[in-house]
């Protein structure tokens, strides 16, 4: 109990850290933020510009310290003339900030909130990287398994070179490749942007699975050879240890040495490598979707840094950092339910 | 994973780190890569290494420049005389006036020596020819003379110094088809060697030096020593060729082909193509081994257009490609070995160059990387306390980002800020790169030195009474850098993947100075196959050969010999 406790405050914390991150990140950008976005406008918008720039400061209240700043960022009481009673506003608005589920809005599309559009880049992003990787697991774990139980053997060499091969690719040149070589440019086997077509019908599974099956594999196949690494050595040192040595000794048949004891102690390090997986998807879906031209979070978080959207960037970076916690709370917890060694530690 | 004491492993891990398959050879491709990224501006250039010609153009405009100069110089003259004259000393204002003819009056005087010595150094050594010049340059040292001294009460020689320039002008014509004229003298010039940096030479004597070394397996000591003499040639050789060349004309094969160049001999770079030289004519042409690159002598491709403008998009007007000097024939396989870009520019001299960036921001990050993370690490487990939990929550807010997503955005918001600092992007790239990817090496290294920190020979040296520092730096930090070492090629590779990911996506390096990522930012853009290839099979070789030895030394290492 003492244990969650801590845990959960420690958690807390990081989430602070996380949100003082994406301030910063903020606050890099040059200038005062206002001024250098409107700087470009052209007389012609020149009113609308001064609107925004208006609305701009009073959202952000640049004119107040810095610790004013991030509590009116961080929320979940809004800080500004319009603000909670309690500090000073009119109380018209009382709630905003990150805490009250509030990211803001876009500046250039002022009818754009960037929690609601974020929440539907993740219901892109989301699954491209669950699909990614379920598959990267379900290709990497018996790969590592058979190398694993292989050592030295022309398979294992080969399959391991393969894997160096893959960790050294840039995802998004394999990407290009892909693009040009199965393309319509190339062999014209996939579609190649997007994820469906102009004239398919909205629950047209076989046009997505198309559309997804190169993203999904530029997205998995550097998570396969780690995967693979991690696993292959686990296996290794799993299958030379003593108590397999007894189990054989004790004339255990040898599918159930494979399957309980070798297999389910070598799960547990590539298991909690989900934490380590899931961060660098998400972080590799700022290319693949690139590339690709997918809707999701890492093309929304690419396009808003070339509009200039830093807003939406940082709450981008900061629900990715949400995510990356997810996942190695994720690893923890499936770390303690395979392995009994942590599980009774916990109590 | 177990890690012995590194003054235990390190003496055999390289002989174990040389036997395995394959490690001679990553470690000889790795040191390819690098020497062509190291010697890119020896081996792809426009300009050549040495050039002996007269540089007409600048001649002439040397020679044409020199009168109204002159002329110029006297209306300075007369500025700077009225100035003194309204100088009163208690008036700012008048000092001032007074401060900046004088000034402009020097700017001149410059710019009219800087001609003389141009027109000196071409026009023959006969006497005749030297002794006009010798006159005028007499005047003028006692008129500079006299501006220093401050007597500027004379101004009338001033217009015949410029009569005499004119007619310097005509009896120093260079000498045309007529054969009438004067005969020129050929200037040997370095243009090549002119242009490099201080570094860039440093760069290339250090590497040098160092294959030279490691191919004879020397000592420490020769290192030094060779350390010494790289120093000692790169400051020789940029001291001997920083002189201005005297070379006005900056496009020497264009110089060469209009006849601004006067030119007798050259020899140029094995590819000799800038990295910047555009040729619209022969835009967008396959690698010319290919047979499709074929050209007619009207520019037009000979097995007729390319699909991508067979489309329906417009084929761009074919205009005759000029072959200057010096480069391959039209359709020798020769000329562009890797095609050309969307702008004429050769793509074998870019990648050439883009190796440069990619290779310094990924070798420069891994240092930084391993030097901080070390650093922090040691620290942070040696003294565990405040230190320890302040970079370790550090470390966990850090770690909670996907280390990519972070450093691009950190390195796209904050790119004009550091541009307004006068950081390169070059250096805020790799600055960023390390500020995030720090974190890493400073968990495995925190680890270790916890475990260091409880081993005999710490509690010996402590029960010594030796101080913190030197049980710090002498008993823990060398310990404890093995498992760091064993993760450097890794941290090599996935900073220079981090760089060229941040080039394609375009807030890294930007463009027109390449690197391989930004090379395919470009390739995506202009959507022809052949700029996508070489680039990313460079960064991927780079990776693999890094790949490759990092696996290697991570068990050589490791001396448990069941691997």
């Amino acid at each position: 109990m003492r244990n969650l406790l801590g845990r959960s405050l420690r958690a807390c914390a990081t989430l602070l850290g996380l949100v003082a991150v994406a301030f910063v990140l903020l606050r890099l950008a040059p200038g005062d933020p206002a001024q250098l976005r409107f700087a470009s406008a052209d007389a012609v918008e020149a009113g609308a510009a001064a609107e925004a720039l208006a609305r701009f400061r009073a959202e952000h209240l640049l004119d107040r310290p810095l610790h004013v700043q991030f509590l009116h960022y961080l929320g979940p009481f809004d800080l500004g003339p319009e603000g909670h009673a309690l500090f000073g506003g009119s109380g018209a608005r009382p709630l905003g900030g990150l805490l009250a589920g509030d990211f803001g809005r876009e500046y250039l599309r002022p009818d754009v909130e960037i929690a609601s559009e974020l929440l539907g880049r993740l219901s892109i992003t989301v699954p491209l990287a669950l699909v990614s990787a379920l598959l990267a697991y379900a290709l990497a774990l018996p790969l590592g398994v058979w190398q694993g139980l292989r050592r030295g053997s022309a398979f294992d060499g080969w399959t391991r070179a393969l894997a160096l091969l893959a960790y050294s690719a840039p995802v998004f040149w394999v990407a290009l490749l892909l693009q040009e070589g199965l393309g319509p440019t190339g062999l014209d086997w996939l579609p190649i942007l997007g994820l469906r077509s102009r004239d398919a019908a909205s629950g047209d599974v076989a046009d997505l699975a198309a559309h997804a099956v190169l993203p999904i594999a530029c997205l998995s196949y550097a998570s396969i050879a780690t995967i693979s690494r991690q696993m292959r050595a686990a296996t290794a040192e799993v299958a030379s240890s003593d108590f397999v040595l007894a189990a054989r000794a004790r004339g255990v048949p040898e599918r159930a040495v494979l399957w309980r004891h070798i297999v389910r102690n070598a799960l547990v390090p590539a298991i909690t490598m989900v934490g380590q997986v899931l961060p660098w998807l998400v972080g590799g879906s700022v290319l693949v979707e690139t590339v690709f031209e997918i809707p999701g979070m890492g093309k929304y978080a690419f396009d808003s840094l070339q509009r200039r959207e830093y807003d939406a960037v940082a709450a981008c970076v900061l629900v990715s950092g949400v995510m990356t916690l997810a996942g190695l709370a994720l690893s923890d917890f499936l770390q303690a339910r395979l392995d009994p060694r942590v599980r009774d530690a916990g109590r | 994973m177990q890690v012995a004491e590194l003054s235990r492993t390190l003496p055999g891990a390289w002989e174990r780190l040389r036997a395995r398959p394959g490690a001679a050879l990553a470690l000889a491709v790795l040191a390819l890569v690098l020497s062509s990224a190291i010697f890119a501006p020896f081996l792809a250039s426009a300009r050549p290494y040495t050039l002996l010609a007269v540089d007409r153009g600048a001649y002439e405009t040397c020679l044409a420049e020199l009168e109204p100069l002159l002329r110029g110089w006297n209306a300075r003259l007369i500025e700077a005389a009225a100035a003194k004259q309204a100088l009163r000393e208690d008036d700012p204002q008048s000092i001032h006036a007074a401060w900046e003819a004088h000034a402009a009056l020097l700017r001149e005087v410059r710019a009219v020596d800087l001609r003389l010595s141009t027109v000196r150094r071409y026009a023959s050594a006969e006497r005749e020819a030297q002794v006009p010049l010798d006159a005028l340059e007499l005047r003028l040292r006692g008129w500079t003379g006299k501006v220093h001294a401050g007597e500027l009460d004379d101004l009338g020689p001033a217009a015949e110094l410029a009569a005499s320039a004119a007619l310097l002008r005509e009896s120093h014509r260079p000498r045309d088809g007529s054969g009438a004229g004067m005969r020129l003298r050929l200037q040997r010039t370095f243009p090549l060697f002119s242009d490099l940096a201080y570094w860039e030479w440093l760069a290339a004597f250090a590497w040098l030096g160092a294959l030279v070394l490691f191919a004879r397996r020397a000592g420490p000591r020769s290192w030094f020593a060779a350390a010494a003499v790289a120093l000692l040639l790169a400051t020789l050789c940029s001291a001997v060729f920083r002189a201005p060349s005297g070379l006005a004309t900056r496009e020497v094969k264009l110089g060469i082909a209009t006849g601004a160049l006067e030119f007798s001999s050259a020899w140029f770079p094995p590819i000799p193509f800038g990295r910047d030289e555009t040729r619209l004519s022969e835009a967008s042409r396959p690698p010319t081994w290919m047979a499709s690159a074929e050209l007619d002598e009207r520019g037009r491709f000979v097995r007729g257009p390319r699909a991508l403008h067979a489309a329906g998009e417009l084929e761009p007007a074919a205009s005759p490609v000029t072959v200057l000097p010096a480069e391959p024939a039209l359709n020798s396989p020769m000329r562009h070995l890797l095609g050309t870009d969307a702008l004429g520019r050769d793509v074998f001299a870019r990648v050439l160059w883009g190796g440069r960036a990619s290779l310094a921001v990924g070798l420069l990050a891994a240092l930084g990387v391993l030097g901080i993370g070390v650093l922090a690490g040691a620290l942070a487990g040696f003294l565990r306390g405040p230190f320890d939990a302040a970079c370790s929550a550090l470390v966990a807010v850090l770690q909670s980002f996907p280390p990519f997503f972070l450093v691009v955005t950190v390195a796209a918001i904050g790119a004009e800020r550091a541009a307004s600092a006068r950081i390169e992007p070059l250096v805020w790239v790799t600055l960023v790169i390390v500020a995030v990817g720090w974190t890493g090496i400073a968990r495995l290294v925190r680890a270790e030195a916890l475990r260091v920190r409880e081993l005999d020979y710490v509690r010996a040296a402590r029960a010594l009474g030796y101080p913190e520092a030197r049980i710090f730096l002498r008993h823990v930090l060398p310990n404890v850098l093995t498992p760091a070492l064993a993760a450097a090629a890794f941290v090599a590779i996935s900073a220079m993947l981090a760089e060229s990911s941040v080039s394609f996506l375009g807030f890294g390096v930007r463009l027109p100075d390449p690197s391989w990522g930004a090379l395919l930012q470009e390739a995506r853009a202009s959507a022809l196959g052949w700029l996508v290839a070489a680039p990313g099979a460079l960064i991927l070789l780079t990776c693999l050969a890094l790949a490759w030895l990092g696996d290697a030394a991570r068990d050589a290492l490791d001396p448990r010999e069941d691997r």
